[in-house]
Order: structure tokens, then C-alpha cells, then sequence
């Protein structure tokens, strides 16, 4: 599903944030990547995401070679991958619905569909009862919530989740990998951004760990 | 090549008989199947397409109206900037109005030659009544001239220098039409009436047409110049309005993008608040232009009483009025399609 080759990422005017990594996903398979903070976690979901252009080596996602891919075609690309992001990025002026609802109406459900989609989508997460209210008016623990909302609504192939159990109580930490682990059963490819120990050693089948931009270690848990 | 994928291929002879039959039929299926599908496809395209239109004008709207009072600024600033050229427009129109008066007083006197029998006048009236810049001709002849002339003169003692020969010729007052007449076609009608064997000479007074008709130009060309300027100025105000939302709403831009808008799609609620702009403005400026025209209405009505100058003041009309909002609404898109242009491309997530 995922395949990077001798990627390196350096930012304009900075170090190497990654440098010679490769590393294969399979399609269905849920995936950790681990590493302090300033290691290029990130950075690898923005390359796979086309937020940033790698310096050099290909990324294959999907069997198409991210190289090759036009700037107009970049949010055809997005649309399939079902994005958290470490600060949720919600839209502070619009609806909990609204903000559930936007990856729908970008890719133009009908208003029905949209309707009966986001609500499924937030009593997942648990929270219907809060589609009519702001965002700001949550915590952030149910912001973040709000974000995987917006990332499964629209039943992406692939969900990337950049720490999404950073903001939340070791209970709804678990609630939350729960759905992903739901999710990865029914055959979406789950790449997790953690540092969390516990969690990786409860859920992590498989963890890539990542030391200041170099991949140091790829560990599968033996059955 | 595999069979069946291309049953109206060429080579189709050289296949067997019955493996061609049922792979035709099934990839007939199959390429209906397809055809199905991507008329559906198409059509939802379509549907998405014009329901993201429908909302983005609604939704234009409504985000200006819920900061009602920077809105009002730029609606206020564009109907300015539509009024003064519209204003000048009628001031044009009306003088306009004015120029047929004078044209329609424009005359042309014809002095017959003394030789020319009565007759051979009314014969030259005659046809010229056919003429299509004549509206009327009017023959005085000798006898009625000398009338008129004694009937003023009474009882001077110039009276006794004509003695007993009448000394005025037949003259045709050759009243043209205002509609079509113009200083040019006058001044050449003119000069084919002085061809005319008939004719002594020509009496004709076209200098107030003639300045009349250059002031016209002049404020023509006035209207074009300023319709030019508040043009820019109006492309220029709404793609600084619209530079300034783009970067208000840097984030939500940045967030819709993350997920996956292009740019036509983010661009499309930007365009029709400029549209909005535009219209809102220009029946702002139809509204202050109507209310100037009615305040103006009396004095002009009176002044042209007193002046015996016949001058109204034009109104704008339902063609102007549409002409305004139009120009007003195709300007707000040019100013947000340029600003949007420039600006989108500009702000990508990193
Ligand atoms: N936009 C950027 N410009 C410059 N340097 C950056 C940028 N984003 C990240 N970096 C640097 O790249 C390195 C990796 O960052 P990141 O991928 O965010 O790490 P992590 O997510 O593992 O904490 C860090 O040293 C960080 O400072
Ligand atoms: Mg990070």
C-alpha cells in the first residue's frame, strides 16, 4: 500500500529531518511509528500526504509513484487518506457537524448522505450529542475526537493519526485505538504516530522507530 | 490482444465463430455496465458542481451580511465609484435632449432667384417636402414677404424707398428633422440647395448646433474616461477586499486544502462575494443616483421655465439601472478571480 525508497528530507535552511529511509506497509496492516520528539514522524505522514516533497527518494502510495503526481491532482491524492493531525485543525467557526461534515461536502455527497455519514461518524467517536455546539466550547481530548470524526467520515483506505492519543486520558486512549484496531479489521491500513509506551507494547504488532531522521529499528511482535 | 476487447475490431475474420460470439456479448455488457456507469458518474459530477455554485452564492452572501458594517464600506466605496460616471451619463443625456431642440430649430432660409416663376417654387417645395431631413417647408412668397415687411415697417419713410417694385424674392424656410439631422448633413443639404438653379442664396445658422454638438463630444468622451477609472478602481477595491478575506481566513484555507479541496473549490465562494460586491454596490449607486435626480427635479423643471431652454433632466431607466448592476457584478468577479488567482496559490499547508 505504502512503499518509501531511501527517503530523505531535508526542511529549506535546517538539518536532515529524515535521511535513507525505506520502509514497505501492506495493505490492511496497522503500523506504530515511534521516536522522540524531533525524530521526522511527522514529517513521514506529510510526505505520504504530499504536504512536503521529499529531497530525495520515491514514495509509492497505492501503486502510484507520488513523484509522478500533478499539483492539481494532490487533493484527488488527500481525499483518499484519512488524516489526524497532532493539533486537530478544526474550524473554529463552524458546527461540529460542519467540521465533520467538510472532507463529504468537498468531495460532494448529497445532503443526505452527508447527513446520515457524520452522525455515524460521531457516535463512533461518541459525541452526537455534541454536533450542534462549537469546538472551542470541548475539550480537547473530544476536539481530538472530533478530528478522527472528520478523518473515518468519508471511509478512507488509509487513516494516518499523528499522535492522536496525545491529548487524552489513558482510558480514552484506549477507546480510541480500539477504533482504529475496528477499523484495521475491516481492512483499512492504519499508520499510528506514538510515544506512548504503553500503548505500543499493548497494541504495537508492528512499530518502526525513528532516532533523529534515521529508521533504527523495525519490530515485529512475534505469535 | 485478448479477444472480445475490441468486437468491431478488424481481425474479428480470423477469429473462431463462437468464441467471438460470446466474448462479444460479454464485453458488450460490460462496456454498457461502463457507459452507465460514468453517465452516472457524469451526472453526479454535474449536480455536485451546481449545488457547491448554488451554496457558495448563498453562502457569499450571508458572510457579508454577518459583518454588516465592513461591507457596507465597500458597498458604500463601489456605489460611489458607480454613481459619478452615472451621474455624468444623464448630465450627457440630457444635453443631448437639448441639441435635437436646436437642431429642430435649425433652419435653412432658401432666397429664390427673382426670375423664378411662383410655380417653379412651389414645384421646388414640393419635392423638397420629400426630402428625409425636412420636417416642413414653409413658402412666403414675394407679395407675402412685402406684406409682412409694410406690416412692420408702418408708417417709416423706408416704406417710400421701395416705390411701386417689390424688390423681395420667394423664400422657402425649410425647417429640418430633428431626429436625423446633425452640423455635418445640415451643412451638406446646405450645399446641394445652393446648387439648385432656382436658388439666390442660402441662409443657414448652424454655430449653436455645431457648439452644442462638440460640448456632447467632449462629455461624452468625459463619461469614457471616467467609466475607465471608476472601472480599476472598482476591480482594484474588491481584489483588495478579496486579498484581505483570503488572509483573514489563511486557516480554514490551509484546513480545507489538508483535506482535500483544489482551489476552484475554495475559490468559488470568493468569486460570488465579489459578485455580491458588484451587484449590492451597483444598485447601492442606482438608489443615490434616483434620489439625486427627484432632489434635482424642481429647480431644473423651473430654471428651464424661466430660461425658455426647454432642459430636462433625464431619469435612469430600467436598461441603465441593469447596465449599472451589470457592470458593477462583472467587475467584483474580475477583482476576486485576480485577487483569488494570486493569492490561493500562495498558501499551502506545510
Ligand atoms: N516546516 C519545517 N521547517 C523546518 N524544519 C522543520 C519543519 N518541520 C519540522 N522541522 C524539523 O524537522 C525535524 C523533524 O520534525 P517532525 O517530523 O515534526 O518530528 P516529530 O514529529 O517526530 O516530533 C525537527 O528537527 C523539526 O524541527
Ligand atoms: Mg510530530
Amino acid at each position: 500500500m505504502i512503499q518509501l525508497h531511501n527517503i530523505s528530507k531535508r526542511y529549506p535552511g535546517g538539518h536532515d529531518a529524515l535521511s535513507d529511509i525505506s520502509f514497505s506497509i501492506e495493505k490492511g496492516e496497522m503500523v506504530f511509528i515511534a521516536g522522540h520528539s524531533g525524530a521526522g514522524k511527522s514529517t513521514i505522514l506529510k510526505l505520504i500526504a504530499l504536504i512536503e516533497k521529499p529531497s530525495g527518494g520515491q514514495i509509492v502510495f497505492d501503486k502510484r509513484n507520488l513523484k509522478k503526481i500533478r499539483r492539481t491532482v494532490i487533493p484527488y491524492h488527500r481525499r483518499k487518506i484519512g488524516m489526524i493531525y497532532q493539533n486537530n485543525l478544526l474550524l473554529s467557526d463552524r458546527s461540529v457537524f460542519a467540521n465533520v461534515a467538510l472532507p463529504l461536502e468537498i468531495t460532494g455527497y448529497k445532503n443526505k448522505d452527508i447527513k446520515k455519514r457524520v452522525r455515524a461518524s460521531l457516535d463512533k467517536v461518541g459525541l452526537l450529542q455534541y454536533e450542534n455546539k462549537l469546538p472551542m466550547r470541548l475539550s480537547s481530548g473530544e476536539q481530538q475526537r472530533i478530528g478522527i470524526a472528520r478523518a473515518i467520515v468519508s471511509k478512507p483506505s488509509v487513516i494516518l493519526a499523528d499522535e492522536p492519543t496525545g491529548n487524552l486520558d489513558p482510558a480514552l486512549s484506549k477507546e480510541i485505538m480500539d477504533l482504529f484496531v475496528e477499523f484495521n479489521q475491516v481492512g483499512v491500513t492504519v499508520v499510528v504516530v506514538s510515544h506512548d509506551v504503553d500503548l505500543l507494547l499493548r497494541y504495537g504488532e508492528r512499530v518502526l522507530t525513528l532516532d533523529k531522521g534515521k529508521l533504527i529499528e523495525d519490530y515485529r511482535k512475534k505469535h | 490482444m485478448p479477444y472480445g476487447a475490441a468486437p468491431s475490431g478488424h481481425d474479428y475474420r480470423a477469429k473462431d465463430k463462437s468464441a467471438r460470439s460470446t466474448n462479444g456479448v460479454s464485453s458488450y455488457r460490460q462496456s454498457q455496465y461502463q457507459a452507465h456507469k460514468s453517465a452516472v458518474k457524469w451526472h453526479e459530477h454535474f449536480r455536485h458542481y451546481l449545488k457547491h455554485h448554488a451554496q457558495s452564492l448563498i453562502q457569499a452572501l450571508m458572510q457579508q451580511l454577518r459583518s454588516p458594517f465592513s461591507s457596507l464600506l465597500t458597498y458604500g466605496v463601489i456605489a460611489i465609484a458607480l454613481t459619478l460616471p452615472t451621474g455624468l451619463y444623464l448630465i450627457a443625456d440630457s444635453v443631448k435632449s437639448m441639441n435635437q431642440q436646436w437642431n429642430e430649430s435649425a433652419q435653412i432660409s432658401l432666397f429664390s432667384k427673382k426670375s423664378v416663376s411662383l410655380p417653379k417654387i412651389q414645384g421646388l417645395a414640393d419635392r423638397l417636402r420629400k426630402h428625409p431631413l425636412v420636417a416642413h417647408v414653409k413658402l412666403m412668397t414675394s407679395k407675402q414677404a412685402l406684406a409682412e415687411y409694410k406690416e412692420i415697417y408702418k408708417g417709416r419713410n423706408t416704406l417710400q424707398l421701395l416705390g411701386e417694385k417689390n424688390p423681395f424674392p420667394s423664400i422657402l424656410i425649410i425647417s429640418l428633422n430633428a431626429a436625423l439631422a446633425n452640423p455635418e448633413s445640415i451643412e451638406k443639404f446646405a450645399n446641394k440647395l445652393q446648387q439648385h438653379g432656382e436658388t439666390q442664396t442660402i441662409l443657414l445658422d448652424t454655430l449653436m448646433v455645431k457648439r452644442l454638438s462638440k460640448l456632447i463630444e467632449i462629455v461624452n468622451r468625459t463619461v469614457l474616461v471616467l467609466v475607465i477609472i471608476f472601472a480599476v478602481g472598482i476591480f482594484l477595491i474588491v481584489g483588495n477586499t478579496i486579498r484581505l478575506e483570503i488572509l483573514n481566513r489563511k486557516d480554514e484555507i490551509i484546513v480545507t486544502k489538508l483535506i482535500g479541496a483544489n482551489n476552484g473549490y475554495i475559490r468559488r465562494p470568493l468569486l460570488y462575494s465579489g459578485l455580491w460586491y458588484g451587484v449590492i454596490g451597483g444598485i447601492f449607486a442606482c438608489i443615490i443616483t434616483i434620489i439625486s435626480t427627484v432632489y434635482l427635479k424642481t429647480p431644473i423643471a423651473e430654471f428651464s421655465q424661466l430660461s425658455e431652454a426647454r432642459f430636462q433632466l433625464s431619469i435612469l431607466d430600467a436598461n441603465a439601472i441593469l447596465i449599472i448592476i451589470a457592470l458593477g457584478a462583472s467587475l467584483g468577479w474580475l477583482g476576486s478571480w485576480m485577487a483569488s488567482y494570486r493569492h490561493l496559490r500562495q498558501i499551502e499547508p506545510t
